[in-house]
């Protein structure tokens, strides 16, 4: 098993910082390349998963710089996938399974597929939030994100609860929302919120925003309202 | 009345929704909020107030 996934992009370091911090005692977030996932113990992922949009985009990057750009569709087609003409749009629609294992026809898409996640996946983070002690847990990485400069995409193997990981405090399991896999829901819903009051605040500083109010509706969800100038 | 609310669900996705707007102003009262918290300019959704003219009031000094 090997489910690394992606889908939450950070912007402010420092706020995450002070909410590992706050809320995960057993937590430590830390400058680092590499991120543990299954790939650390097993040497490449299984590939009952696809990979994150982020390691598509790497894998294509690869694939084109051998064959060309231009190519890059055509080859795609021939396995039946077509890719989207902006490549860009699979952050918003990332490959499905049956998308990946079509690619993995093709030779060049296998060898990129190979490289990505046997060298790439795991190694390629800015920042790593880790278990103090507990050197099994997997632990979540920060990796820059390929298009916009200064943010960065969450990335986590949730598999077994990404060994323990996700199952400590303040962090937020892994579960199935509405189809989808979430984790780390906690961390991400704090950290969301601390980014935007620190925001808020630099804005009422810099006199372009008055003031704010904040509520917790009954569904859990925060809701800030902004008074601007 | 101008206002800004920015919804954090429960994993922590963000929206932020500007109204009292007319035209694009509200993109630059929101600029800060969607960059620190969305990220892409994807995302933006623009209502209707954003197709209308700005308001502009013309002051003239009484002589």
């Amino acid at each position: 098993m090997s489910h690394v996934d992606s889908g939450f992009c950070v912007t402010d370091i420092e706020s995450l910082n002070k909410v590992v911090k706050a809320q995960c005692p057993n937590l430590e977030l830390v400058k680092k390349e590499s991120y543990r996932t299954w790939v650390a113990d097993a040497g490449s992922l299984v590939g009952d998963y696809p990979l994150p949009w982020v390691y598509h985009l790497k894998m294509f990057a690869m694939v084109a710089k051998n064959v060309g750009v231009a190519n890059l569709h055509e080859r795609a087609k021939a396995v039946g996938v077509e890719l989207p003409k902006d490549l860009r749009e699979l952050e918003k629609n990332p490959l499905t399974l049956d998308q990946q294992r079509k690619l993995l026809q093709d030779n060049e898409f296998k060898k990129a597929y190979q490289h990505v996640s046997t060298k790439v996946v795991g190694k390629d983070a800015e920042f790593v939030i880790k278990h103090k002690s507990n050197r099994d847990a997997y632990e979540i990485g920060l990796v820059k994100h390929p298009l916009r400069q200064g943010e960065y995409v969450m990335m986590a193997d949730f598999y077994m609860q990404g060994r323990g990981l996700l199952n400590e405090e303040g962090v937020g399991t892994h579960k199935q929302v509405g189809g989808k896999d979430v984790w780390g829901s906690e961390l991400k819903k704090s950290y969301s919120l601390v980014a935007a009051e620190k925001q808020i605040q630099e804005q009422i500083k810099a006199g372009k925003y008055l003031s704010y109010t904040k509520t917790t509706l009954p569904d859990g969800r925060i809701k800030l309202e902004v008074t601007p100038k | 009345m101008k206002k800004i609310e920015i919804i954090i669900d429960n994993q922590g996705q963000t929206t932020i929704e500007a109204s009292g707007y007319q035209g694009g102003s509200c993109l630059k009262a929101t600029a800060p909020l969607r960059k620190a918290l969305i990220g892409s300019e994807d995302s933006l959704v623009k209502k209707p107030e954003f197709y209308q003219p700005e308001l502009r009031v013309e002051v003239t000094q009484a002589e």
